[in-house]
């Protein structure tokens, strides 16, 4: 038997998987109760099990396809771009907002291999001088912009 | 009505409200302009501000990006040849013709103009109808409230393009991401896994901003090609219609109001089906079709009416009903959810200032439009041609700064970081982003009218087929769901 890969077998999987992650949780952490007075269970385990039946259906679709499918995973962008936000998220709380645009933009930049290096390093400066403009001089919100934790 | 209209002119002409106004219209032509950024994008990115402004302030000006990205896509569409926006794909055809010939002042004048007409009849209807629904809306009890949910997320799920499978499955992850925090009836927290930062549930911001700001980032960056600096100037003067333009222009206006707005109002079709149904029932009615492709001035004119039409009645169920049907207006109830307001037919009657102060605001925010379309074009053409390069790290940065902005957490930004993530691999599996959004903010609507249904009809099921109105609702949308799964299956199979 030949082991088909394409984006709905793929997709079907996942989601029946989340159905039946969010059907078996529910039923073993919440109260299902009555029809007439449904417990916290009782929703999410109906959903769950609609979203397993749906996946189930998405995934036998997959498996009937001939084609595989288009699927191009954009490994860099992903990586560089993601991984911005978890720098910024990382970063912030320990140092404030200016230090974490810079830390951020430092992969954004690496995303887009047409950026030069003085082209980053003046997006890197620019945007840190519009945060400031924006956030600080024009809406006054109460952001640390710097911090020092030592 | 003359009370209705006095009042709404009164809130909508304070000072506070006028400049958040002018902002939403601005910020919405500008991101609109700037390549890459569509309306979800735009509104997504100015969201937290909508924290620091009173309820009506922040929906006047989130509906002013969300009808200026509309006016801007068009340009774009005209002069380059490149849809802005999907609504605003159909400008491509005979539009950008249009400016190949020289007529590109024409074409932006009937397209500006159309979709002020477009607004206006949108707004006239929304205002009329909006009371009259509500009030109907009224009597309604839960089982009612349910039906009417499951109609409109079945429609905005499966008339899409896609899979209906794979619509509804989105539809109901939306809904249990949607329940992930505390239970309000019972206390319990549920799908917080012991983290004390799930408690509230999933931040709609920072979902928004994960599925469509960072997803679209990641997906844009190596597709955005560079668009060549053609940067024509199109002077006023070129801007004149001649007679015959006019003559043209006026009918397939109103047909593509009349088109517009009723599809606008119903759910899951929007303003790019409407606009395409425009255009199709230009062509059909033209006494000559072959012009149609070649710079016919009614394929500019009808179909750019009804996607403005469709923008401004979309309005109308989202706040009479509570029940949106795109995701941006699922982010426009999102933002009455966040101030305590309850969405629903009371919304009219409790806070009438709200409902006609942002109705009266739309007036303001098109008239605006028009005034800083036509006499800037110059600007926004140039904004077109930005290299995505420098735009994107921009939408990057603001992103997340916004989102720090709203509670200065970290944590929230790392949601954003997550969303994002899964927003990408949605796209490469084909799973649409727009109704996980929907279910996400109807979910807990869904539950607690389900639940109370239930306990009214003591847990008898049969309350959802209930005559006059959940019977035929819910048959509604189970026809809905047949057909297009019909249709899809069938187009799968020709397919192959």
């Amino acid at each position: 038997m030949r082991y088909k890969i394409n984006k709905n077998t793929i997709s079907g999987l996942v989601l029946s998987a989340l159905g039946l992650f969010f059907m078996l949780y529910s039923m073993s952490n919440y109260r299902i109760g009555t029809l007439q007075q449904m417990g916290p269970g009782l929703f999410p385990i109906i959903m769950g099990s609609i979203l397993f039946v749906l996946g189930m259906m998405n995934f036998l679709q997959g498996l009937s396809e001939t084609n595989w499918g288009k699927m191009e995973f954009e490994f860099r962008s992903f990586v560089t771009i993601i991984g911005s936000i978890v720098c910024f998220g990382i970063v912030v709380p320990v140092f404030g907002v200016i230090p974490a645009v810079v830390c951020m933009l430092l992969p954004a930049v690496m995303a887009e291999s047409r950026l030069s290096l003085l082209e980053s390093a003046l997006i890197i400066l620019t945007m840190s001088v519009v945060v400031y403009i924006v956030f600080e001089v024009l809406l006054h919100m109460p952001l640390r912009l710097f911090r020092y934790p030592f | 009505m003359l009370d209705n209209v006095i009042l709404g002119l009164s809130e909508a002409l304070t000072l506070n409200n006028l400049y958040w106004c002018f902002v939403g219209v601005f910020f919405g032509t500008f991101l609109g302009a700037l390549p890459g950024i569509g309306t979800m994008v735009a509104m997504s990115l100015l969201f937290p501000l909508t924290f620091h402004l009173d309820p009506a302030a922040a929906i006047i000006m989130l509906a002013g990006i969300y009808y200026g990205t509309a006016y801007g896509g068009s340009t774009a569409s005209i002069l380059l040849n490149l849809p802005g926006t999907p609504a605003s794909a159909v400008a491509c055809f005979d539009g950008h013709q249009m400016a190949k010939q020289g007529r590109a002042g024409i074409a932006l004048m009937v397209s500006a103009i159309g979709s002020f007409v477009g607004g206006s009849i949108g707004i006239i209807l929304m205002m009329t109808f909006s009371p009259l629904i509500s009030s109907l809306a009224l009597s309604f009890g839960p089982s009612e409230y349910v039906a009417l949910i499951v109609l409109g997320l079945v429609a905005a799920s499966s008339i899409s393009s896609g899979s209906p499978i794979k619509g509804v499955a989105m539809i109901v992850l939306g809904i249990l991401l949607g329940l992930v925090g505390i239970d309000v009836n019972s206390g319990v927290p549920r799908f917080t896994f012991g983290s004390i930062e799930f408690f509230d549930g999933i931040a709609l911001v920072a979902l928004a901003m994960g599925l469509f700001g960072v997803a679209e980032v990641v997906v844009s960056i190596r597709e955005a090609a560079d668009i060549p600096a053609a940067a024509r100037r199109v002077p006023l003067r070129s801007m004149v219609p001649t007679r015959d333009d006019v003559s043209r222009s006026w009918k397939p206006m109103l047909r593509g109001s009349g088109i517009g707005a009723f599809l606008g109002a119903l759910p899951g079709t929007g303003a790019t089906i409407a606009s395409f149904m425009s255009y199709a029932a230009e062509h059909s009615l033209a006494k000559d079709p072959s012009r149609f492709g070649k710079g016919a001035i009614e394929g500019v004119a009808g179909p750019e009416t009804a996607n403005n039409a469709a923008d401004q009645t979309a309005f109308i169920p989202t706040l009479t009903l509570g029940i949106p049907g795109t995701a941006s207006m699922a982010l426009i109830l999102g933002i009455l959810m966040m101030h305590n307001i309850t969405p629903g037919p009371n919304l009219i009657v409790n806070h009438p200032d709200l409902f006609w102060g942002v109705v009266m605001s739309f007036w303001i925010g098109n008239i605006l439009l028009v005034i800083l379309n036509l006499p800037l074009i110059g600007i926004w053409v140039r904004l077109l041609t930005v290299p995505y390069r420098y735009v994107y790290p921009a939408i990057l940065v603001f992103v997340c700064v916004g989102i720090y902005s709203v509670e200065s957490k970290g944590f929230d930004v790392l949601v954003v970081a997550a969303f994002g993530a899964a927003g990408y691999i949605m796209r490469l599996l084909g799973l649409p982003p727009a109704p996980l959004l929907l279910g996400f903010v109807l979910g807990p609507m869904l539950e607690e009218n389900f639940r109370r249904a239930l306990l009214m009809s003591r847990g008898d099921l049969a309350t959802f087929i209930s005559l006059p109105i959940s019977a035929p609702v819910l048959a509604c949308a189970g026809l809905i769901l047949t057909t297009s799964l019909v249709l899809w299956v069938r187009k799968l199979n020709s397919a192959r």
